[in-house]
């Protein structure tokens, strides 16, 4: 993955290199709307983990301004808010008898990042860009509930800040005031969770809450 | 000639009735528990094992057809830096009481080990199996699981022997609950054959070495006991 990120950085800034100086994209204001697909120990269900994070494929939605410095360089800032739902179907084996009822709420994340972007201009319609960004995240861990002739199975919704990273790579192309885009992105925090186990202690653990994300966007030309 | 197909046709059908589930419903007990709680430990009982993975299995298979089974991973704790560990699941309903059962069914402690450094008796990865087992029920199991080293056998006049000549060498090591488990091995030299070397033997524990000689007839017996450090070949020199 890394690599892929270097080479299409290279791509950026060698075209950058030879696109013309003289020409400036506008600053945009975009709200992207997309999937966010869990990634590692997110999406994992093992049963040899203490408390599997059970993440399933969720929904993404992200406001992003971007302010041009130079015809190849910008600056600017994200707002954005992630969705992955708790997999019950997972949780429990199929036709399950045992339970009673199971209800969840999702993993959620609120974040906002600063970013620097490397642009290629394609003429005044459109470009390519490659954006790195690093800012905080607030994290409400999923909550569970199952309810079983023995008793109740709870996990509580916990909530954390972290540090958050994100990247991306897209293309845009601009038809009068409007904007039209593709991103692929990645969205990395941890958060600090403190669970309390069946034995009724508790264990404090990170979990990593990655992201990589598809999103369609539609912006306004400032 | 059609039942052919169809015996076919079941063969495979009930061959292919092996399936794994996890039970996190089981895992997360949410009452009515049973429990398996105490402590792993190396070198006679006398050292805790910390990090040992330790599942419940129950496991149902079909008594007379033995063609597949089902496993449901009940439990899993790791233990702490004094050996212990606390395992606790929910029994479901046909899980109770399986003893006579025609599909019959058992539970089991496993350990999670590197075969290679851990000694294990005939093969045995249990610690503990059980078919009846009780919701509210707390079980303490406290186990030794030696660690593994090895005596490499040198017999110097391997030669010497004749037809009806023998020896064996019985290798009995103390583990298990308690440590009151004996697992005894025997392995056997004579003129055409000779067990390889090296034998497999407990670790930074004594180890009683009994070996039978049958010499033109003659039988005799001595005892020797063994110290070997986790991993080493200790050569060990035997006479005809």
């Amino acid at each position: 993955m890394n690599k892929l990120i270097l080479l299409l950085g290279m791509l950026c800034l060698g075209t950058a290199a030879q696109a013309q100086d003289t020409l400036r994209l506008p600053s945009l204001l975009s709200l992207h709307v997309g999937t966010a697909l869990p990634m590692g120990s997110f999406s994992g269900s093992s049963f040899d983990k203490e408390s599997p994070a059970f993440a399933g494929e969720g929904i993404l939605l992200q406001l992003t301004y971007t302010h041009p410095i130079t015809s190849h360089l910008a600056l600017g800032a994200t707002a954005g808010f992630r969705a992955n739902p708790f997999l019950q179907e997972k949780f429990q084996i199929p036709g399950d008898n045992l339970v009673q009822a199971i209800e969840s709420t999702p993993w959620k994340t609120g974040y906002a990042l600063a970013n620097v972007q490397v642009q290629v201009p394609l003429g005044e319609e459109g470009g390519f860009y490659l954006r790195g960004g690093v800012g905080g995240a607030l994290n409400r861990a999923a909550s569970l509930r199952v309810l079983t002739p023995y008793g109740t199975i709870t996990r509580d919704a916990e909530t954390s800040l972290s540090i958050a990273y994100g990247a991306s790579s897209g293309f845009y192309s601009v038809v009068s005031n409007l904007v039209l885009g593709f991103e692929v992105s990645l969205m990395a925090t941890r958060a600090d969770l403190t669970p309390i186990n069946p034995t009724g202690s508790t264990e404090k653990y990170r979990q990593p809450l990655h992201s990589a994300n598809l999103s369609l966007g539609i912006g306004y030309r400032l | 000639m059609k039942t052919f197909p169809l015996l076919l046709l079941m063969l495979v059908v009930l061959s292919g009735c092996t399936s794994k589930d996890d039970d996190f419903i089981s895992k997360y007990c949410p009452g009515s528990c049973t429990v398996f709680k105490g402590n792993i430990a190396t070198a006679n009982g006398t050292v805790p094992l910390a990090g040992i993975k330790l599942n419940v299995y129950w496991r149902s298979y079909q008594e007379y057809l033995q063609f597949g089974y089902s496993e449901r991973r009940k439990a899993v704790a790791t233990t702490d830096q004094d050996g212990r560990y606390d395992l606790r699941f929910l029994l479901r309903e046909e899980e109770l009481n399986a003893r006579g059962q025609i599909e019959n069914c058992s539970f089991r402690v496993v350990p999670a080990l590197d075969e290679t450094k851990y000694f294990i008796c005939f093969d045995e990865k249990a610690i503990f199996s059980s078919y009846d087992m009780q919701r509210d029920t707390t079980f303490t199991l406290d186990y030794t699981l030696p660690q593994t080293g090895f005596v490499d056998i040198q017999l110097q006049n391997r030669q010497a022997m004749q037809s009806g000549d023998k020896i064996i060498i019985n290798v009995s090591v103390k583990s298990g609950e308690n440590n009151n488990y004996t697992c005894s091995t025997a392995y056997s030299f004579s003129a055409s054959y000779a067990y390889p070397s090296p034998l497999i033997t407990a670790a930074l524990q004594p180890v009683l070495l009994t070996i039978n000689k049958m010499k033109n007839g003659v039988y005799t017996e001595t005892q020797d006991t063994i110290t070997v450090a986790p991993g080493e070949r200790l050569p060990y020199q035997l006479t005809f």
